[in-house]
């Protein structure tokens, strides 16, 4: 565990108490999180499977462009697999919500959510909305069996849940990454990077141009593309430092608040809806149960990648001057 | 401590193994294997973009006063604004340029019957070039490539 722990120190804020100190406390809140994300599964389905499963069962198998996990599908009919999935999804969420701390019942939950993605993604194109619920879903599946009675258990299912947040954070930095990247190719190649004064505008323009969509902010920021460079700016900061926020306990309200507010607006702008990840980032990065429990608004200014040491910097200067 | 320790390995082999998968399958297979994905999304920044368009000559066997494209006949089809329309329309666009008839023969009919609802429609199948801002403003495109002409629902 030496990497990992060195890398943990390398990324992780300066003189904040370790999160493990309140182990017994947050260890509570991680529990009534993961009892919680087992709800949100039965509401998602609810909210949203239960009508497109209404539309599925009407179908044949050869009106769908069968991913592989449901390649199975054309041999039982389109109707009994998306009856025995939804039941197995369904029970998997009722029964961990009941017992959270049985595995076979999160493993259930699990691999029903991930044969009803299939399915609805088996439609020409693949949507992401629900690839975090999924991955979380699965680091629950490695949270100790049975109630923890000591620290070292509670420290595994707290690890383990943080290794949740950091997978989910690891997304978004996935995607910052390639932006930069990208955005510096594009930048040595004297087009529009993404870092340029229209960037923002000529993404707006184009994702409205292809499904001839509108948004409530996209036409107004295309005709004034320069207000969008800061606001595009601060997004591929969010998105590029995200997992390093992981690593910083006082970041990490900061952080869901901030990444919620980013999908907000790229449905304002783009009209693009990432509804399910705002309520998974309400539920394990607002609701962290790794928040300092002395926070001070400072604590989050200073652990902000980059911006937090030059506000150090000009703190300490204040206080020389 | 055993038991924390393999956690521990086991999700971190997770996020490895799901960048590695995701990464490799993208770059190399060309499209994303679920449940992998390596959230590239609007990485690039489009400056002059190309893409592909089902543009509507007749539909219902009725010629159009005027050829529209797909996403504007919110008229005749229920899916003229979805972008899984527009990306599967992608799909089939970059089959017949590069002449990839087992693809055709397998995206062609679900575009049809999924979004052209088997109507009796006449269309081509147009590849785009335009520049975004400066489309959204007077609606006009650098170039427009007809790729092939095709029917659906026995048009006359």
């Amino acid at each position: 565990m030496m990497p990992l722990r060195s890398l943990r120190r390398l990324l992780r804020g300066v003189d904040l108490p370790d999160p493990f100190s309140r182990l017994t406390a947050a260890h509570q809140a991680a529990a009534l999180i993961v009892r919680l994300y087992y709800a949100f599964i039965i509401f998602l389905f609810s909210d949203d499977y239960m009508r497109k499963v209404e539309e599925w069962v009407l179908l044949d198998a050869s009106d769908l462009l069968l991913l592989w996990p449901v390649g199975w599908v054309t041999w039982v009919g389109v109707d009994t697999a998306v009856y025995a999935i939804s039941l197995l999804l369904i029970g998997g969420a009722v029964l961990s919500l009941l017992w959270p701390e049985k595995r076979p019942f999160r493993l259930a939950a699990f691999v029903g959510l991930f044969l009803i993605m299939a399915i609805e993604n088996s439609f020409g194109k693949i949507n992401h909305s629900m690839h975090a619920w999924l991955a979380v879903g699965f680091c629950f599946i490695f949270l100790p069996t049975g109630k923890p009675v000591n620290r070292v258990q509670r420290v595994t299912y707290l690890t383990t849940f943080w290794y949740a947040q950091a997978l989910m954070l690891w997304f978004y930095s996935m995607s910052g990454i390639w932006k930069v990247n990208q955005g510096f190719a594009q930048l040595f190649a004297g087009e529009i990077s993404a870092f340029h004064p229209y960037a923002m505008a000529q993404q707006i323009a184009n994702r409205l141009l292809q499904d001839n969509s509108t948004s409530i902010l996209g036409p107004f920021i295309v005709e004034n593309p320069l207000i969008g460079w800061p606001v595009y700016l601060s997004a591929l900061y969010l998105e590029f430092f995200s997992f390093v926020a992981a690593f910083r306990p006082a970041l990490h309200r900061f952080w869901g608040l901030s990444l919620a507010l980013f999908h907000l607006g790229t449905f304002l702008t783009m009209s693009i809806q990432f509804n399910q990840n705002i309520l998974l980032l309400g539920l394990i990065l607002m609701a962290s149960p790794f928040h300092p429990a002395s926070w001070r608004w400072q604590d989050t200014i200073r652990d902000l990648p980059i911006l937090g040491w030059v506000y150090g910097k000009l703190w300490a200067l204040s206080q020389a001057l | 401590m055993k038991t924390y320790r393999s956690a521990q390995w086991t999700v971190v082999l997770i996020i490895v193994i799901y960048t590695a998968v995701s990464y490799t399958t993208t770059r190399f297979r060309g499209s994303e294997l679920f449940p992998f994905f390596n959230w590239s999304l609007f990485t690039k920044v489009p400056n002059e973009k190309h893409d592909f368009g089902l543009r509507l000559l007749t539909v219902d066997g009725e010629p159009l006063s005027e050829p529209i494209y797909f996403e504007e006949a919110d008229a005749w089809f229920d899916e003229a604004h979805s972008i899984v329309a527009y990306q599967a329309i992608q799909q089939f666009g970059s089959a017949v340029r590069e002449a990839d008839e087992t693809t055709i023969e397998e995206i062609r009919p679900f575009v049809e019957s999924t979004y052209l609802e088997n109507q009796t429609v006449r269309y081509e199948l147009v590849r785009r070039t335009y520049l975004p801002i400066s489309r959204v403003q007077t609606g006009a495109f650098v170039n427009e490539e007809v790729l092939g002409q095709f029917e659906v629902g026995g048009a006359p």
